[in-house]
């Protein structure tokens, strides 16, 4: 019966490698297509820091109007939009920079304290500080010698 | 116009030294080209970049323009979409440009670079004389 058991394990252990190796092969594919393929994209950014999180997101050309950002629990939701209009009276040589709307939302591990998150739009990235809810945390134990 | 790029794909090639020890890609960042009577207009997506790595320069007939974006250097990654790189793009310039009169501009993330043309190619109406032929 534990034997089963192993099996199974196994043929989960074989999926994760395959994935990793996938990850592995396309990850340099990803980021050299940047800039041509994928339009509307938005790329992210997500780090663990501790007491926060931090998110990055690439969106350039957008202004503080365009940019919307909702916490709930500990799911973040993103909306950007930005617009690329031929300017008034000029003829099109080349458009590859597209206009978009975008909504994306991202589970995070932790719970999120909705009062405290700050974001920042610079140079077309935007910079999100997430702060944990309290409980979620890291806290240091004080360890005490008998 | 030939206002298209001259190298779609610097990447390897145009790297020096020190990127290609770094391992910074470099990518071709997307691009707007607009024209009108008095100008052509250029609109390149930089997302991130130093602003004092933004160079836009004029060599040979060719417009380079070069920066390398930043990202914050930080631990925990959950999730990473985007990174270093390094943006290069050059553009061949056409005939009839007042290359002393090019102007670059960085706002949001986006460099809007002005060609103005030079007068004898901004187009001009002929007045038509009626005579009594």
């Amino acid at each position: 019966m534990f034997g089963d058991f192993r099996d199974f394990d196994r043929t989960f252990a074989a999926f994760d490698q395959l994935r990793s190796r996938l990850d592995r092969a396309f990850d340099d594919v990803a980021f050299e297509t940047r800039g041509r393929a994928s339009v509307g994209d938005v790329p992210i950014n997500v780090y663990d820091r501790g007491e926060h999180f931090l998110v990055l997101a690439e969106i350039p050309g957008a202004k503080e109007g365009d940019v919307d950002v909702t916490v709930h629990q500990n799911v973040l939701t993103l909306r950007a939009k930005r617009s690329t209009k031929v300017p008034e009276g000029y003829s099109v040589h080349r458009r590859e920079r597209p206009t978009f709307e975008f909504a994306r939302s991202l589970t995070l591990p932790t719970k999120i304290d909705a009062e405290a998150v700050t974001a920042r739009l610079e140079d077309g990235i935007l910079r999100l500080e997430l702060t944990k809810a309290k409980d979620a945390r890291p806290r240091q134990i004080a360890v005490r010698a008998s | 116009m030939n206002t298209q790029a001259t190298s779609d794909t610097p990447r390897e090639i145009q790297k020096t030294p020190a990127e290609a020890l770094a391992n910074v890609p470099v990518v071709a960042p997307r691009v707007d080209v607009f024209e009108n009577a008095d100008e052509v207009l250029v609109l390149a997506d930089v997302p991130g970049i130093d602003k004092e790595s933004l160079v836009v320069r004029l060599e040979n007939e060719t417009l380079h323009v070069e920066a390398k974006a930043r990202v914050e250097k930080t631990s925990g990654a959950l999730y990473r979409e985007f990174r270093e790189v390094s943006y290069e793009r050059s553009f061949r310039v056409p005939l009839g440009i007042d290359t002393a009169a090019i102007d670059a501009e960085l706002s949001h993330g986006v460099v809007r670079i002005r060609l103005p043309k030079t007068e004898q190619r901004k187009p001009k109406q002929i007045k038509v004389k009626f005579g009594s032929a």
